[in-house]
């Protein structure tokens, strides 16, 4: 990945640590490998429970009309056993800036844990912006999910959700596009300070 | 591509060496040490309600859950309108389900299909049916005419335990055959007959009516009476309500009703008043009915005890289980509040829930009500079976304790430095021990322990807070002490001798071994620093000085990795003394060097022999960076124009900070 070093850039960048969260085989990997050229193999996942990726983007500067700002983005990838996520969960999801929260379309059951992930996340690392992913739209013609039972199970959360297919590329950049643009609205003051916040 | 330096990592995390474990003892001069109790290693310190969270030491999250399953919980409700626990103990249900909701008002006019009219006739043409005529005849017209009406409305489209207000039929009179007044009375019939079969002599076609004149069988009291009919065309309304209320009950069977010409069995002529069947061809002027009636909306409320967390909590998840029929529903809200009553500390109800598993919408608070009403439009009630909410909140009170400690050659404690973070309410104080925990004496930030005995020490550290929903956050402490130099000779420590030598000369060869141990490093080749990096603990890169020799080819996957895989290795071989820090490692010429201070990492490359005090200096340097600019990078919002800040302070270690000498001058410079 070829962007300048955080100590040479000319202009302001914003470096984010982005998480995915969701059962084995809703398609985190897949839609990370569509997102970023990666450095590290995957294999590293099966190895330490996790893996880092990175991709530089740019989003519209919240701060500044016009203007846009350059974004450093590490996407973290964590396997989607419970054994791991209540192993690694402090690691992995301690002070992320935004978590994309992935079901598959063709599981039901996958869509209804996506609480349960969010109870994880957030009790690690907070109120951070979260946006779902209904993912592999190209399966659409298998059972799928109906468009109402997804509203009726994510819209209740308050959650922006979105379908996505890794394989299409459907929707892939504008989900993290988004995220890091839910993370940017938010700046102005400080960030997220790493003590942790209160309970409420 | 898997860069070299990844495999490198992973390779060389398994031989990483250990550091000592909490506290991580620094010298901050000759004659001064400094001990840091960091909670880089839990097994280091005893947790009372107290948990190691992110950088420091919070109180430790409660998590429990409050509700109702039994008849005796849901019996200490605060309110219940209409509502049963005894019909199914353990359950809440519906007492009365018979209670009137909103009145309703049915125009109705029937099809032929769904209207059975007819009309009876002793005169010309004989003994015959009508159940097909587009006409309903009424009255007596002398000898030989007679005829009364027939008619049945089969299923009346109103819900079955509605409760019928009134009810009205009405006929459209179109011709009369006279211009004599007639009052023509509603009747209940008694015979069941058949549309296409009844005539003036059989009920069927061919069986006769009980009535020996025929002309249908029926109570003899009528139910309503119009007066006055003539040969005014129009609609004329008779009240029906006793009787569609008698067969919606059940209270007699549904044989229809029967106009006739009141005084007709007396022979009093009125003529004939014809009126339109349900056949008739203009459907506008078929018989119609109008039925006000009310509908069963029954409802039950349930006003729950107060739920108690036992300290004010974030109220997490509402979950239920009910039976909920077809026709009924159930709505739950939460209201929360600091009091175990209701007052001014409670929140509004919330909207209702759209199922079980919600999160709960109403702010945190110590108590928590949930108000449950309960609806059916049938005799069927829903059926709460049970109700519970999930919270978590703080501990109120919680300590960490960490083991003795007592340095080699102590010769007085020094300055306790102890630091928390949080909102009004919640606190933090600390006391030592010197008797193994019998006894413990308050001590505070910034004050000196020089009082104390020369034994070791242990420090307790005590959180609280007044809201369990905010906890301190205890942050990095430490505790200064002086130690004396063996053989030194100065600061005015007498000098020891052994069978008359003066301990110096003893110690002669000691000097010997270090002189050449410093010719040795003379010789190595002198340490190349050329990048510089500083990591946050959650993985982000906050900046990188130096050169561009680093193989690096994602800086910032490869921060995020370094910290997976110093928790690896942490977790790997931490546990014991030894803390399992990942310290250094080398990747062909190169030589990394890894300091950890509380919240970030330090990460020096570069080629040649490390000076020997580079590790201290890291650290030493990590914990300027933390005193000078913990605002900013404990916060840090992402952005490089904040974290630019440290940029000087990282160049400057670069070049030559790492070489600082904290203790023992060194040769090398």
């Amino acid at each position: 990945m070829g962007h300048p070093p955080p100590g040479r850039r000319d202009r302001d960048t914003l470096t984010l640590k982005l998480c995915l969260a969701g059962d084995a085989g809703v398609g985190k990997t897949s839609l990370i490998r569509r997102f970023v050229t990666d450095t590290f193999d995957e294999s590293y996942i099966s190895t330490l429970g996790a893996k880092v990726s990175s991709r530089t983007f740019s989003i519209a500067d919240p701060r500044k009309a016009g203007a846009s700002l350059a974004v450093g983005a590490t996407i973290w990838d964590v396997m989607g056993s419970h054994g791991f996520r209540e192993m690694l969960k402090d690691a992995y999801f301690f002070n992320a800036q935004g978590v994309l929260l992935v079901a598959d379309l063709t599981r039901l059951e996958t869509l209804r844990h996506l609480p349960g992930w969010h109870d994880v996340v957030s009790s690690v690392a907070g109120d951070v912006p979260v946006i779902a992913l209904v993912n592999k739209t190209d399966l659409a013609k298998q059972a799928s999910i109906p468009i109402p039972e997804i509203e009726r199970t994510l819209g209740p959360l308050g959650w922006t959700w979105m379908r996505t297919s890794a394989k299409t590329g459907e929707n892939v950049e504008r989900a993290f596009a988004m995220l890091a643009e839910r993370y940017a609205s938010s700046l102005g003051g400080a960030g997220k300070p790493i003590p942790p916040p209160p309970i409420d | 591509m898997r860069p070299a330096w990844g495999l490198a990592v992973l390779g060389l995390m398994f031989l990483a060496s250990g550091v000592a474990a909490d506290p991580a003892v620094t010298s901050i001069g000759a004659h001064e040490g400094e001990a840091v109790w960091a909670f880089s290693n839990p097994s280091n310190y005893t947790f009372v309600n107290a948990t190691i969270t992110g950088p420091g030491v919070s109180l430790a999250t409660v998590l429990g859950s409050a509700g109702d399953t039994t008849q005796a919980e849901f019996a200490q409700a605060n309110a219940t309108t209409n509502i049963d626990l005894a019909g199914s103990p353990g359950d809440a249900m519906i007492a009365n389900t018979s209670q009137s909701g909103v009145p309703a008002n049915l125009k109705f006019q029937p099809t032929p299909s769904q209207l059975e009219d007819t009309f009876l006739h002793k005169g010309g043409g004989g003994n015959t049916n009508f159940g097909a005529s587009s006409d309903l005849w009424v009255g007596y017209w002398g000898n030989p005419e007679w005829n009364r009406a027939l008619i049945r409305l089969p299923t009346f489209p109103v819900p079955a335990n509605a409760t019928v207000v009134d009810a009205r039929i009405e006929l459209y009179l179109y011709a009369a055959a006279t211009l004599d007044s007639a009052s023509i009375a509603v009747h209940r019939v008694t015979t069941g007959w058949l549309e296409l079969g009844a005539t003036w002599n059989d009920y069927d076609g061919s069986n006769p009516w009980n009535a020996s004149v025929g002309g249908g069988d029926f109570d003899p009291a009528s139910v309503d009476v119009v007066a006055g009919i003539t040969n005014a065309t129009g609609w004329y309304a008779w009240n029906v309500t006793s009787l569609v209320r008698g067969w919606l009950a059940g209270t007699y069977a549904n044989d229809g009703m029967l106009f006739r010409a009141v005084g007709d069995d007396a022979r009093l002529g009125t003529g004939r008043k014809q009126f339109f069947a349900s056949d008739a061809p203009n459907a506008t002027l078929r018989p119609r009915f109008t039925i006000l009636y009310v509908n069963a909306d029954s409802t039950g409320l349930l006003d729950s005890r107060s739920l108690d967390a036992g300290g004010a909590a974030t109220w997490q998840r509402i979950r239920w289980n009910a039976t909920v029929p077809g026709g009924t529903s159930i709505e739950i809200r939460t209201r929360t509040g600091f009091s175990s009553s209701v007052d001014a500390s409670w929140s509004a109800w919330s909207a209702p829930y759209a199922s079980s598993g919600d999160l709960v919408a109403s702010p945190a608070g110590r108590f928590l009500e949930y108000a449950v009403l309960l609806k059916t439009a049938t005799t069927t009630s829903p059926v709460l079976h049970d109700v519970s909410v999930d919270y978590q909140r703080y501990a109120s009170e919680g300590t960490v304790t960490t083991e003795p400690f007592l340095p080699a050659k102590l010769q007085g404690w020094g300055r306790f430095d102890g630091n928390w973070s949080g909102v009004p309410g919640t606190g933090a104080v600390a006391a030592y021990s010197q008797d193994g925990g019998a006894s413990w004496n308050p001590v505070q930030t910034g004050s000196n322990l020089s009082g104390a005995i020369l034994q070791n020490v242990r420090i307790r550290l005590t959180l609280t807070t007044d809201n369990t929903t905010h906890t301190p956050l205890l942050v990095p402490f430490s505790l200064a002490y002086s130690v004396s130099v063996a053989g030194g000779g100065t600061g005015g420590i007498d000098i020891p001798a052994v069978l008359g030598v003066p301990v110096w000369v003893l110690l002669l060869p000691f000097g010997v071994l270090a002189a050449w141990v410093l010719a040795r490093d003379l010789r190595r080749v002198q340490f190349d620093p050329t990048d510089l990096f500083l990591i946050l603990r959650d993985g982000r890169l906050v900046r990188r000085v130096g050169g561009e020799e680093s193989p690096l080819q994602d800086e910032l996957a490869v921060s995020g990795m370094f910290t997976l895989v110093a928790r690896f290795v942490k977790d790997s071989f931490g546990g014991g003394e030894n803390g399992g820090d990942l310290k250094s490692f080398r990747v062909d010429e190169k030589e990394i060097e890894i300091a950890k201070w509380s919240y970030l990492y330090l990460a020096l490359i570069g080629t040649g022999a490390k000076p020997p005090e580079l590790e201290e200096n890291m650290v030493r340097f990590l914990k300027k960076l933390d005193h000078a600019h913990g605002t900013d990078l404990r916060s840090w919002d992402g952005l490089s124009s904040t974290a630019s800040v440290v940029d000087p302070s990282m160049r400057r270690f670069l070049v030559k900070g790492y070489r600082r000498r904290p203790f023992l001058p060194h040769s090398k410079t």
